[in-house]
């Protein structure tokens, strides 16, 4: 039978444009499709115009620049809006009845939620694809990290990660150097390194800040410049020197294959033969109507709310019935203080520095493991220095003016340039009741939202309390030494933000009964439907999840590939 | 509108930095103006007047210590030159009104910064690793 396609791929996110990518550099005679619900531009111009929409934002929240694009505006292919506050929440997600809410959003675009992120690239740990093995928590992944290890390798030269094989060798394994030297520190940088250089350890852990292995280029990479420090990483990087999967969507084109944007798919129909039929619709014609393309293999790549939800949209089978199951995120809060002296935030990327002892442990049998950041944006999500300068201006409670002229110059210099914040984002597990099905509330094009229940399990409220502990004693630390006050909060506040890292409800595994796709990406009950992406996580692990879903991405790739 | 000397020289003396650039200081007179359409005018007044004294600051502080009307103007007013936006008397935000006059913040230079997603250009130190110097 013909096909119009050999393989359609369903977003051009990351994982989609880099599995596009990898099988037609394989199989140049791949007639390959991507589908995108976007219909963004990848130049120059489209790029200024998101910064010119953050710049006019007065809120700068992580959507702003992408709000105006017409599937966001029109609601053709809407997310949730990533704002903390659940009230304003654009609620794209239905929550109704949740525990908890889960706080990530992501971004329906060409080029995906690569536009907004902060490029972080730690590797994982080798007991992060143990977890069970090791500490009898959540499931193992079918595969080690040294299985991995060549695939981290391919994946960081092509997402371009810069990072310093010295300070990482002891770390994890690699093959390989970074394509990159690291990032230059900031400034603040130096002075938290110097001043943590005598630090004892916290729990027999030593604390030992490091160079954050990033997908920014130190140098010209892939004919991107080299970093010029806008100091707005997430959500917009205006030199385009941070990897967005821009690049990769572009570089497909290039080989061949057909982008067609601005389709929204909403069925997935697989046929006996095993080839499957996507039906889309193109927000763009008048009538909406259904369009049909026919495919030897489908690769899904949206993200693990939108995957299982189109999953459960198709009636595919879910013989596992974990489709849509075991949804994480790394939950993270932050300890912020004043240092004695001053760290010149908002200079440079968000965050150049980490601090992984706390990734894992024998701790992890009870408490999540988690990453650290040491920012380089003040108070980070705690207090922009807007709030920061009305708080020392304006008396809210008396409504009187406090400080003018230079007198309130000198006052916001001096707390502002001291602003430094340690956060940690936590590990979760896996737990089968945090799900996602199908609400009975509708989008504009018809479809059904994604309703989400969730909620935080005592693995996880012990991995943030624990994150609170030891952020806490690094400040008392300093604050002993070097000098530092106005530390907080004191103890755990119970609340958590989102890292915006979607993860699981498509879990890989060996066995058909107990995860949704093989250890190479392809659907149990539906042999060529392959899913790419961090939904196929079946554990979260303790660091970002990009360049390891690109790592997958690339297995995957292969193996499809090979298939065809 | 009220004269734009009088706003220019109001905000000059809140946020203690002079010469501001008169241009803006019409755009943003004429937003801050929307928004207090009565107590702009009023606090304009208020600086009239505190410029007769011996101490025209402490005049002005005296006036707006009396009158918590004036002194959120004069909060909006500062505001607005330090971010480019400004809160209404409702607390939701007038957002800048141009992208460059929210690049145009005092803040930034205040914290010896730069607005983010504008970098720093020549002369300033700039280019890939000037945040690893002392500003």
């Amino acid at each position: 039978m013909d096909y119009d396609f050999d393989v359609v791929v369903v977003g051009a996110g990351v994982a989609g444009a880099l599995a596009a990518c990898t099988v037609k550099t394989a199989k140049p005679g791949a007639r390959i499709r991507i589908l995108d619900a976007g219909d963004n531009g990848l130049d120059a111009a489209q790029r200024a115009a998101f910064v010119e929409a953050y710049q006019l934002s007065p809120t700068k929240a992580v959507p702003t620049p992408y709000a105006f694009l017409r599937n966001n505006e029109d609601g053709f292919a809407p997310s949730q809006d990533g704002t903390v506050n659940p009230v304003t929440m654009n609620l794209y997600y239905d929550q109704s009845g949740t525990t908890d809410l889960f706080k990530s959003g992501f971004q329906r675009m060409t080029g995906g939620s690569t536009w907004a992120w902060r490029g972080n690239c730690p590797r994982w740990l080798a007991n992060d694809f143990r977890l069970n093995a090791v500490y009898g928590r959540g499931v193992d992944w079918p595969f080690d990290y040294d299985e991995l290890e060549p695939s981290y390798v391919r994946a960081e030269r092509e997402l371009g990660i810069s990072g310093n094989d010295a300070e990482w060798a002891s770390l994890t394994r690699r093959s390989a150097d970074f394509p990159m030297p690291g990032i230059a520190p900031s400034y603040g940088d130096l002075v938290v390194r110097s001043a943590l250089a005598g630090m004892p350890p916290i729990d027999n852990v030593a604390v030992v800040p490091v160079t954050t292995p990033q997908a920014r280029n130190s140098r010209e990479y892939q004919g991107r410049s080299s970093c010029q420090g806008n100091s707005s990483c997430l959500p917009i990087c205006p030199s385009g020197a941070k990897y967005d999967a821009g690049y990769h969507v572009g570089r497909a084109v290039e080989l061949g294959v057909d982008l067609k944007p601005a389709c929204v798919v909403t069925k997935v129909v697989h046929q006996q033969d095993g080839s499957c039929t996507v039906v889309f619709k193109d927000w763009t014609t008048a009538d909406l109507a259904e369009q049909r393309v026919t495919a030897r293999h489908v690769v899904l790549a949206l993200n693990a709310v939108e995957i299982p939800k189109l999953w459960l949209i198709s009636g595919l089978r879910n013989t596992s019935d974990q489709v849509g199951r075991n949804l994480m995120d790394h939950l993270t809060d932050e300890v912020v203080g004043l240092l004695d002296e001053p760290v010149f935030p908002f200079r440079g990327p968000q965050s150049t520095l980490g601090i992984e002892n706390f990734r894992d442990g024998p701790f992890r049998r009870d408490t999540g493991g988690f990453r650290m950041t040491v920012g380089n944006d003040g108070w980070g999500r705690t207090q922009s220095p807007e709030a920061a300068l009305d708080a020392l201006m304006w008396d809210k409670t008396a409504r009187r003016i406090l400080l003018t002229g230079a007198k309130l110059q000198e006052a916001v210099n001096h707390r502002v340039t001291r602003m430094l914040r340690f956060s940690y984002s936590t590990e979760q597990l896996p737990d089968p009741g945090n799900r996602v099905t199908l609400s009975d509330k509708v989008d504009v094009l018809g479809l059904p939202r994604p309703r989400i229940s969730y909620r935080i399990d005592a693995y996880s409220k012990a991995a943030l309390a624990y994150g609170h502990s030891v952020a806490h004693r690094i400040w008392q630390y300093l604050e002993s030494t070097v000098g530092a006050e106005e530390i907080a909060p004191a103890a755990p506040a119970g609340t958590y933000k989102g890292s915006g890292h979607l993860m699981g409800t498509m879990r890989m595994g060996t066995a058909p009964a107990d995860s949704v796709v093989d250890p190479a990406g392809q659907s149990h009950d539906h042999p060529g439907i392959w899913v790419v992406g961090s939904a196929v996580f079946p554990t979260g692990g303790t660091s970002n999840p990009t360049l390891h879903l690109a790592a997958l991405t690339l297995r995957t790739a292969d193996a499809l590939a090979a298939a065809l | 509108m009220p004269p734009t000397a009088d706003f220019r020289g109001l905000s000059e003396h809140l946020t203690g930095t002079a010469p501001l650039d008169a241009q803006l200081s019409d755009a943003f007179q004429q937003r801050v103006l929307a928004a207090y359409p009565a107590d702009l005018p009023r606090l304009l007044a208020a600086w009239t007047t505190a410029t007769g004294a011996p101490d025209p600051g402490a005049a002005l502080q005296d006036a707006l210590d009396a009158d918590a009307a004036l002194a959120l103007t004069a909060r909006a007013v500062i505001t607005v030159w330090y971010t480019g936006q400004f809160a209404r008397p409702d607390e939701t935000t007038d957002p800048p009104g141009t992208s460059a006059q929210w690049r145009s913040g005092l803040i930034w230079s205040v914290i010896e910064a730069h607005p983010g997603s504008a970098a720093p250009r020549p002369p300033q130190p700039s280019g890939y690793g000037y945040w690893t110097q002392h500003p």
